[in-house]
């Protein structure tokens, strides 16, 4: 199979290092840490043509705007050039909004992180189509100069915005999704009748995938930090015992647990028989081995079991190459027997362990 | 007899289910065109990161229609969506000048894949409505659609955010996946 992650062509790699170190002094310049606009920490993309750092948030409205007037690129997932990186150098997000916040009306404030998307938009709009707070459009005073708003003031000198409390510092658990990986789900045997109609069903938050035939793998984008649901469906009027499926892609650089949940393995109120979940870390080149890894058995529907970085469990060798994070997964279901039209669902996400 | 009158009825109500990949440089409005499709509103999108499906019902044929993000890094991932798809769209924003060439560039290496071999081309030159945006005619001719020769393709300039054009062309498409059955 494949690789399914993407990694730079190695004639490409010192370019993409350069950028990235670039793009990571640029944020750490002052104003550069949290979005132009809505002031959310940890920015991961850019206006090219304007210069500013911006969230996901607030990119969905740049990009609205049209190229002509705001450029937006991805910090992570595109690539710059030299004169692109220039120009935001050139700007950043101080001077930015030393020229479209010149004067703010209080009755006009800057959307906050957790806006909802009109005011967002519309406020994205006036600042940079409309340039409705630059100096040009602000009122003026006695001798004719133009006013700055009191909290604009304020926020540039360094006090922080009136009443507001400062933004909270950038962690990896907030801020954007970012691209992990491209999952293919191998169903690879259903019983008791093996492609016999079963289907798969993938959901992550609002998006629900169906499979095709039971031979089709599923293939889907995953941030690897929204729940993944995965249900296996019995074919019509069917029973399903027991399936196994494999999960080839998962995420090989953020996560350090995943958590299985039996979200609704069995019909309300019963036990699973089993859940057996055995992961293969990305050193190990060798075929799927159950002793390396952790298992777990999930006695009941709901119940949660977590496949941790430490292979502690079983005695299992401690992992060769230091490879970090799980390539592989086989996760094996069966919920009790002499049930119809039982609907499997497991529920995958990864989540950081505390050191 | 029987037979011949369920199949008869079958024809009539199933839907015959079309894989359509739709994809793009980012930014070019493949996400707003989706939702366009399918709910009939403009929906403030965010930048793509994986992808969205739907699936749209149109003209006796289902179309799942996957639109994956255009960044470039991401890009590489969109042979993984190649398999068993029928159509293509490609969506063009007509007012970038500057990345049409890009837009030409990777719509041929998409297309010289050998999984799209037989796959059908539909082309969105999207943001017709922005001032200095580039007609058919013209990006046609950037994106070099005429050295497509054995190639069925079409070219439908849209406006995602009022829906124009957009169901011109999935009536070429339906029609398309119709004589193709």
């Amino acid at each position: 199979m494949a690789a399914p992650t993407v990694t730079p062509d190695d004639a490409a790699a010192p370019r993409a290092a350069r950028q990235e170190h670039a793009l990571r002094e640029l944020l750490a310049l002052e104003g550069n840490s949290c979005c132009a606009d809505c002031r959310a920490p940890d920015p991961k993309w850019a206006s090219v043509s304007l210069g500013a750092f911006l969230c996901l948030q607030c990119s969905g409205p740049h990009r609205a705007l049209g190229t002509s007037t705001s450029f937006v690129l991805s910090l992570g997932l595109d690539e710059w050039t030299d004169a692109q990186l220039e120009q935001l150098r050139a700007w950043g997000n101080a001077r930015v909004n030393a020229l479209y916040e010149f004067h703010v009306p209080p009755s006009r404030p800057h959307p906050s992180a957790g806006e909802p998307r009109e005011y967002r938009e519309a406020y994205i709009r006036d600042k940079y189509e409309a340039r409705a707070f630059t100096a040009a459009a602000a009122p003026r005073g006695a001798g004719g100069e133009p006013l700055r708003s009191p909290a604009r003031a304020r926020e540039e000198e360094g006090e922080g915005e009136a009443g507001a409390a400062p933004p909270p510092l950038a962690s990896s658990a907030s801020g954007m999704v970012e691209y992990v990986g491209l999952l293919h789900i191998r169903p690879l045997h259903a019983s008791p009748r093996e492609g016999g109609g079963a289907r798969l069903e993938a959901a992550v938050g609002a998006q629900r995938l169906k499979g095709g035939a039971w031979d089709e793998p599923l293939r889907l984008c995953w941030d690897g930090r929204d729940a993944l649901e995965l249900s296996v469906l019995p074919p019509r009027g069917g029973a399903l015992c027991s399936c196994r499926l494999r999960l080839d892609g998962l995420p090989a650089r953020t996560p350090t647990a995943l958590l299985v949940e039996m979200a609704e393995g069995a019909p309300r109120g019963e036990p699973a028989e089993w859940a057996h979940c055995a992961a293969e870390r990305r050193s190990v080149r060798t075929t799927l081995r159950k002793s390396l890894t952790s298992l777990l058995a999930a006695k009941t529907a709901g119940e949660r079991a977590r496949l941790a970085r430490s292979d502690g469990a079983g005695g299992a060798p401690p992992p060769r190459g230091g490879g970090r994070g799980w390539r592989r997964l086989c996760c094996c279901v069966a919920p009790p027997r002499r049930r119809e039209k039982t609907r499997l669902k497991l529920e995958l996400c990864f989540e950081p362990i505390d050191h | 007899m029987g037979l011949i009158l369920s199949k008869a009825w079958a024809s009539l109500v199933s839907k015959r289910d079309v894989r359509l990949l739709m994809v793009g440089l980012d930014a070019a409005g493949k996400t707003t065109v989706l939702y366009k499709l399918k709910l009939g509103e403009v929906v403030t999108t965010i930048p793509t990161i994986g992808f969205n499906v739907e699936s749209l019902v149109y003209k006796n044929l289902s179309f799942n229609v996957w639109d994956v993000g255009g960044q470039d890094k991401i890009r590489p991932l969109w042979r993984h969506y190649y398999a068993n798809t029928e159509g293509v769209i490609f969506v063009v924003d007509s007012s970038d000048r500057d990345r049409v060439a890009e837009s030409r560039d990777e719509l041929h290496r998409m297309l010289s894949d050998d999984e799209l071999r037989d796959a059908t081309l539909l082309v969105f030159a999207n943001k017709r409505d922005l001032p200095n945006a580039m007609n058919a005619a013209e990006i046609t001719d950037k994106l070099g659609l005429h050295s497509l020769k054995q190639r069925n393709w079409y070219m439908q300039s849209t406006c995602a955010t009022t829906g124009d054009g957009l169901y011109e062309g999935l009536d070429w498409m339906a029609q398309t996946m119709n004589n193709r059955k």
